[in-house]
């Protein structure tokens, strides 16, 4: 109860934190969107934490992350381009959708052979659509990574390594041919890293290193490309060049900015540098969540599954920030849940309700344990 | 299972000190307005607004001297 208690009053000032971020402008400028956004902003944040968390038992403290990041991606381009904030208000409220979507999957999800082989072949099936068709706008690598991650997970969780293996490998080797390196990259690092977590065992963690070095390396050599000269003179060209990192996705200088990658810049560019460390430090906390998440699962399904999680969202937070500092090549990414990209969000929303599964169920863990105890008394 | 949670807290310690690394590495990056960062402008470095705007235009340059003594320091710039 006191945690519930807590938990309510820190949601309470983040609706009216961003009842007044949006109030004042609107105020100041007689602009009827931004009204719209400062009661539908906090209204939404009220009604998942009271009904959906409910029903589907969603994890409170991921949620609150989630939206308030969700509300900075919406207060961002608030005050330069209202309705540009409408439209990825929309898509933070349809990316919201997903997340009780995620957490009902793990509810139901037995792990086993044929859900396992299915969930890998759907995510393959959701990375497959941009290299049979180029013209395909709809990028869904998010959610076809995270169906991935489930099958990955399932397979190590009884120990049929070499599927595991197989199925990461598969989605290495289509997201390659994307020519989305940096996914490719977070992907690799993230699959290596649970390997090692889960398995224990020094072969297989070198097996899978091997494996995704020598598709980097092959793709590489395959389909090498110029490099920027501030990306070669980078600590990390080297991996640039072996088409590890952003080889294909470096754009040009004199493009536009990314409009994802300057949500996180015009936010410090209009309220200080201290909102922007905010934001940051509620980005570290989401992934303290996950980890925390993970160390709690009972079984290895899950623990690995919310690593997947924390390792999927962390690794593109550092993909970006070493993009910002110039140490590896500019990349098409922005931070998790400052999207402006309705797919990616919803994907990343999809991940979230994973991760709120794995939770609920560890409550219900320990829920049958004092059950238990009162019983054994 | 043991083994799998502290391998999980590892990870997580390294990638956090990872970010704030990276973040600590982009601090001037975040400093200057989004539009002069030198990720929108292709530049590696950016001159802020208000030293640049402290740089005169044509800045005289001192007289090329032949050899540089005390006394012709004092003689310049009074000291």
């Amino acid at each position: 109860m006191k945690k519930r208690s807590s938990h309510f009053r820190v949601l309470t000032a983040a609706m009216l934190f961003f009842a007044l971020t949006f109030l004042l402008p609107a105020a100041a400028g007689g602009d009827s969107r931004l009204y719209l956004l400062a009661a539908a902003v906090p209204a939404v944040m009220l009604f998942y934490d009271l009904i959906p968390v409910r029903v589907f038992s969603l994890d409170r403290p991921a949620l609150c992350m989630a939206m308030i990041l969700c509300a900075f991606g919406i207060l961002a381009p608030a005050a330069s381009d209202p309705n540009a904030a409408l439209v990825q208000g929309m898509h933070c409220a349809a990316g919201l959708m997903l997340l009780p979507a995620g957490a009902v999957l793990i509810r139901i999800f037995r792990p086993s052979f044929p859900s396992a082989l299915g969930a890998g072949l759907c995510g393959i099936a959701l990375l497959v659509p941009p290299l049979l068709y180029p013209e395909f706008s709809f990028p869904l690598t998010e959610a076809g990574l995270a169906l991935l991650l489930l099958s990955v997970a399932a397979f190590l969780s009884f120990r049929i390594r070499a599927a595991a293996l197989g199925i990461a490998l598969f989605g290495l080797a289509l997201l390659l041919l994307q020519k989305d390196l940096v996914s490719a990259a977070v992907w690799g690092v993230a699959t290596v890293l649970i390997f090692w977590a889960c398995s224990g065992s020094a072969l297989w963690s070198g097996l899978s290193l091997l494996g995704a070095a020598a598709g980097g390396l092959c793709f590489g050599l395959l389909s090498r490309e110029r490099l920027q000269p501030s990306a070669l003179s980078s600590p990390l060209s080297v991996l640039s060049s072996m088409g590890w990192i952003g080889s294909q996705s470096v754009p040009d200088a004199s493009a536009s900015p990314d409009p994802e990658l300057s949500f996180f810049l015009s936010l410090g560019e209009q309220y200080g540098l201290v909102l922007l460390l905010c934001v940051f430090l509620l980005m570290l906390l989401l992934l303290f969540r996950c980890s925390s998440v993970s160390q709690c699962a009972r079984n290895s399904f899950h623990a690995s599954l919310a690593l997947g999680v924390l390792l999927l969202l962390g690794l593109r937070m550092l993909a970006v920030f070493l993009s910002l500092a110039g140490l590896i090549p500019p990349v098409a990414m922005d931070l998790p849940l400052l999207a402006s990209s309705l797919p990616v969000l919803a994907g990343q929303m999809f991940l979230l309700g994973l991760l709120s599964g794995v939770s609920a169920r560890n409550r219900a863990d320990l829920e049958e344990d004092t059950h238990l105890a009162m019983l054994s008394r | 299972m043991k083994l799998m949670r502290s391998r999980i807290r590892l990870i997580t310690l390294i990638l956090t000190c990872l970010l704030i690394a990276s973040v600590l590495w982009n601090g001037k990056t975040f400093l200057v307005p989004a539009g002069d960062s030198p990720v929108s402008s292709g530049a590696e470095t950016s001159v802020p607004a208000e030293e640049s705007s402290r740089i005169p235009e044509e800045t005289p340059l001192p007289a090329a001297e032949p050899s540089v003594t005390p006394e012709s320091l004092y003689d310049t710039f009074g000291l």
